[in-house]
């Protein structure tokens, strides 16, 4: 029976599970919502991906995304790697001679220039919110339909109008002065799809190159909208990979998928039964020097397993299997 | 040859100075028209989003000279004086263009202790870019532009903004160059009517709108705060208009002199307005990101709050996402509280 | 005489040697926390939005302090074009609107201010201090020799031991800072470093098949203070990066102090190399980070993380150029800009990924090269 491996993906919006053969074949994925609560979020999409690999051994496990390290110490990871570069992992399995990853998600956006198969640079939102998914959400529900609908209406534009402002704020403000003008619903529809596009490619792709093949993958990647703006303004085909809301996780699970078989160390993995069990976390603050750190403690069935967000590492450190993982780069 | 003046950053101050200075040198030139849309957004997609405003649209005006024109006037800032700076990115302005447009030719504004321009380095780059100058008639046509600035400067103190200084000039003048994309200065600008002694309404209200001048006098960036509050029977002061005794005075509190002179003048002007010739309030507009702005305005807010009988301050941040919409409500609601206050005091 | 209650601002390890000069001065030295959430919170509340975080964390850790009432900040200043020299103005005003007025020292280049700064020694200290004044110095600048070399020796080393032994480090490099801060005589302070390199001398080292070489530039109090930059000297030097940090305090002090005093061009240096890119002086540090990074690509540095605080002028203006040094000559490079909205997480993020994509360069250009 082949290996298998799982990736695993925690953002602040969604948490991905992505579990992969041994060919790289994608056996299940699942995109859950994080919903403020990262750990719990993880506990499900496992006993989902149980099922899926039959109940069978995990060969190696790999998180990534912004709870990372948090959920590393929790699965017992085998590597945890940040969320760009496994986005570019999972873009170039997809298509090897892409050059340009464009990615939008629920809290940010990045763009990554890849060259001959290579990550030659990066770069992340750094204003605010409003290049992102987040963004959309919020001006389909000003306009009083769902993201689905709001896509669509997009696609049936016949002239975009112009939407100023990057900021949700102001954009907000300029659309309804649109809407009060009278221009039908597509149009502005597409109008914020265009101006969200432009804000992305003024912030995050600000003196990039962007060269074809471009792959478009994170949770706005389903917004035909969004991407007959980026083709339009870009003047380039704009491929949305089959695995797009999935692509952090999917990369993670390639990433360790290699380790693992060159290794061929076992995995760190706990084992399902962590699906069974008690999970939570608790919030503290470490007063014994001037630094005054936010604590993190995680507990599985009430056994303390892991420490979290110390400076010092004093506290971090007494659970040794949990500081083994902590590997950077 | 033609050569591309941008209509931002301190074209608003030298404007007679520069044009002057090409037409005597025979130079046709093309000015950029005053701040369009088009020009924001291209100056958005061009510059460093962490660039202040000003910066930014002054990208957005060389890339509308680009196709049109052989070079680029491209006017950098150095000292002013004998302690003065311009800001660091105004400094840099030319390093920071020139990859991107590499028809812009640097000029140098370094003003020495006296804070006078030298001709010695400008004649350098001009003997190298119009085939043929004689050193004796650049040095008489930069004789001619300082005599216009000079004029232009004096009108000032008289009660004219640059704006309206600059219509009455032109009016004076005797040829403009034949092109006739050539722009002229004050159009579409109204602010000849903003001179001082002007009628005042029964219910005029006074009000200093302070700041940089590429925020004062470009109404796409500061979205014709001229004329709203004009339809409010406001009688407008700014910077320049306050007599030259007052710009060396500063306020009480203030131990340390601001190095930016705009700063420094900026916040003599508001002490002049507060006190010798006393309005009923200052808008004060900054620009988003614009480093010197938000510590002026800093210091302005909190040197003010030291005394009483000081005329209401409004801070208004410009940025590229203000709408006309939120600047009305803004000034509407302070010209409101400045009649409550006129009629509180006088009850 | 009596003793006054001194402070002064935030800087890294750099305020130890500063502290030690006061004490010996006749102070009674309040030292600022370390910069936390709070200090951001506190400060960012106080200033302007658009204010950099220097100004922020100064103002936070003022109040901060204020509880044990210090009668004078000391804090060095500038004559502009950048902010910076402004603080000083700026921070008593808004001291003064909160309802504190201070007195702050503002240590600028002495040229007018020379007699203030003597008026107001002889105020604090009475005149007798002028006889502490040279052995003040004297301990002030063995203690910062003395840590800035201990930390040229653990960025040096790191990359030649295992993760282990780096934690180890780490954990002594912090020791020794504590030691030093500690001490108060000149040959105690002699016998700390000599303990502290013997014993990280006695580390087991490895060779690794590659190192990687990151240099740090920017703005001097970004650079200088873990509490802002999110302890990223140390990070990644755990991560066993050889790690060259371009500012240090002494050699600032040199230059901005003695070196402008004799009216030496020690800034032709960095103006030659930047030249290419930025011809003039435009404040703050802009030529030398604009001048770091050409160096760190013609000295074949792996890449460059440049620091600066949101809205700095000087290095967003350094910034636009970087990154054009970074796409002409392909040398990758990483701008952070921070704010008190900064978040760890985020900062962490785009390190680990610019360090995986060095990584993933040199080894890709490493095969490439031996497979012709």
């Amino acid at each position: 029976m082949s290996k298998l491996f799982l990736g695993i993906d925690v953002g602040s919006v969604s948490t991905n599970l992505v579990l992969l053969d041994e060919d790289r074949n994608v056996i299940d994925k699942l995109y859950l919502r994080t919903s403020g609560r990262p750990l719990q979020t993880v506990q499900k999409g496992l006993a989902r991906m149980k099922e899926a690999a039959g109940g069978g051994a995990i060969s190696g496990v790999a998180t990534t995304g912004s709870a990372r390290q948090l959920a590393g110490l929790l699965v017992g990871a085998d590597l945890i790697k940040n969320e760009i570069t496994t986005h570019a992992v999972a873009a170039l399995h997809y298509r090897p001679d892409v050059q340009t990853v464009i990615e939008i998600g629920g809290q940010d956006s990045k763009i990554i220039i890849i060259r001959d198969g290579i990550a030659i640079d990066f770069a992340m939102n750094t204003i605010c919110a409003a290049g992102t998914g987040s963004f959309l959400d919020q001006q389909a529900a000003r306009l009083g339909i769902s993201i689905e609908e709001f896509s669509e209406l997009a696609l049936t534009a016949d002239d975009p109008v112009a939407i100023a402002g990057r900021c949700a704020v102001f954009a907000e403000s300029d659309m309804i002065h649109k809407q009060q003008v009278g221009h039908p619903l597509n149009n502005i529809a597409a109008g914020l799809c265009e101006a969200l596009v432009k804000n992305y490619l003024n912030n995050v792709g600000k003196g990039k190159e962007i060269l074809p093949p471009v792959i478009f993958q994170g949770g706005v990647a389903a917004n035909c909208g969004i991407r007959r703006a980026f083709e339009k303004i870009l003047g380039y085909e704009v491929i949305t990979p089959e695995y797009y809301d999935v692509m952090g996780a999917l990369g993670a699970a390639l990433l360790v998928r290699d380790k693992s078989i060159n290794s061929g160390a076992p995995t760190a993995f706990v084992g399902w039964s962590l699906c069974e069990e008690e999970i939570s976390t608790t919030g503290k603050r470490c007063h014994d020097c001037a630094n005054n750190c936010e604590l993190a403690e995680i507990r599985r069935s009430g056994k303390i397993v892991a420490y979290f967000g110390d400076r010092c590492g004093k506290w971090s450190q007494r659970v040794p299997e949990a500081a083994a993982t902590q590997e950077v780069g | 040859m033609r050569l591309g003046i941008p209509r931002s950053l301190f074209f608003f101050y030298y404007n007679p100075f520069w044009t002057t200075l090409w037409r005597e040198l025979e130079v046709d030139y093309l000015i950029s028209p005053p701040t369009t849309p088009a020009i924001l957004q291209q100056g958005l997609e061009l510059a460093l989003d962490e660039f202040c405003l000003p910066v930014k649209v002054h990208y957005g005006h060389l890339a509308y000279l680009e196709d049109r024109v052989d070079l680029i006037f491209s006017p950098a800032f150095g000292r002013w004086g004998k302690r003065g700076h311009f800001c660091p990115k105004l400094k840099a302005i030319h390093d920071l263009v020139k990859r991107r447009f590499p028809r812009a030719v640097e000029f140098w504004h370094d003003l020495d202790a006296k804070e006078m321009l030298q001709p010695g380095p400008w004649w350098k780059v001009v003997a190298n870019m119009v085939p043929g100058v004689k050193k004796k008639k650049f040095h008489a046509a930069w004789k001619e532009a300082q005599r216009q600035q000079t004029a232009f400067q004096q009108l000032w103190a008289a009660g004219y903004n640059p704006l309206a200084a600059v219509a009455r000039l032109d009016g004076e003048r005797p040829e403009e160059p034949e092109d006739p994309s050539v722009l002229k200065i004050g159009e579409p600008g109204l602010p000849s009517t903003l001179k001082r002694g002007e009628p005042e309404g029964p219910s005029g209200l006074k009000i200093a709108v302070l700041g940089h001048p590429y925020l004062v006098y470009d109404e796409t960036l500061n979205q014709q705060i001229f004329s709203l509050l004009q339809g409010e029977n406001v009688r407008i002061y700014t910077k320049e208009t306050i007599p030259p005794s007052a710009q060396g005075e500063s306020w009480p509190s203030q131990r340390k002199e601001v190095f930016w002179p705009l700063g420094q003048q900026l916040l003599a002007a508001a002490l002049h307005y507060s006190t010798a010739e006393r309005v009923d309030g200052i808008i004060f507009l900054t620009a988003c990101l614009c480093g010197p702005d938000a510590i002026i305005s800093e210091l302005l807010a909190k040197y003010m709050a030291r005394l009483s009988g000081m005329p209401a301050l409004l801070n208004l941040t410009l940025d590229e996402h203000t709408g006309r919409a939120g600047l009305e409500t803004r000034v509407e609601a302070f010209i409101d509280l400045l009649h409550w206050r006129k009629k509180n005091a006088a009850v | 005489m009596p003793r006054y209650k001194a402070s002064v601002a935030q800087l890294g390890t750099a305020i130890i040697p500063i502290k030690s000069i006061m004490l010996e001065l006749g102070f009674d030295v309040i030292m600022p926390p370390p910069v936390s959430k709070e200090t951001l919170m506190l400060g960012s509340s106080h200033t302007p939005e658009f204010a950099c975080l220097p100004l922020k964390v100064n103002v936070g850790s003022y109040l901060q302090i204020l509880p044990q009432e210090p009668e004078v900040i000391f804090m060095v200043g500038g004559v502009g074009p950048c902010r910076f020299g402004l603080y000083g103005e700026v921070q008593k005003e808004i001291l003064h609107s909160l309802g504190y007025d201070l007195e702050f020292v503002v240590l600028e280049p002495p040229k007018e201010h020379l007699r203030e700064v003597i008026d107001l020694f002889v105020r604090f200290l009475g005149d007798g201090a002028w006889r502490r004044l040279p052995q003040a110095l004297y301990i002030g600048y063995k203690k910062l020799m003395a840590i800035e070399k201990i930390e040229k020796k653990v960025l040096a080393l790191a990359p030649y031991l295992d993760a282990k032994w780096r934690q180890q480090l780490w954990k002594e490099k912090k020791a020794f800072v504590r030691k030093i801060d500690y001490t108060t005589g000149a040959a105690q302070v002699d016998r700390i470093v000599r303990e502290t390199v013997a014993k990280i001398g006695s580390f087991p080292r490895e060779e690794p098949e590659e190192i990687f070489r990151l240099m740090i530039t920017g703005e001097f109090f970004m650079v200088l203070e873990p509490g802002v930059n999110f302890h990223l000297e140390e990070y990644l030097s755990l991560a066993g990066i050889e790690v060259e940090r371009t500012i240090f305090f002494w050699d600032w002090f040199k230059k901005a102090v003695f070196l402008s005093m004799l009216r030496v061009n020690w800034q032709k240096k960095y103006l030659d190399l930047a030249r290419p890119y930025l011809s003039r002086f435009v404040g703050g540090h802009a030529v030398e980070s604009v001048a770091h990074t050409v160096e760190a690509c013609h000295k074949g540095y792996d890449g460059l993380i440049h620091l600066a605080p949101f809205g700095c002028m000087p290095e967003v203006t350094a910034m636009s150029l970087i990154q054009q040094i970074s796409r002409e000559k392909r040398f990758p490079t990483l701008s952070l800009l921070l704010d008190e909205h900064t978040s760890g997480t985020g900062v962490y993020t785009r390190v680990e990924a610019f360090v995986d994509l060095i990584k993933n360069r040199k080894l890709h250009e490493g095969r490439r090269l031996q497979g012709g």
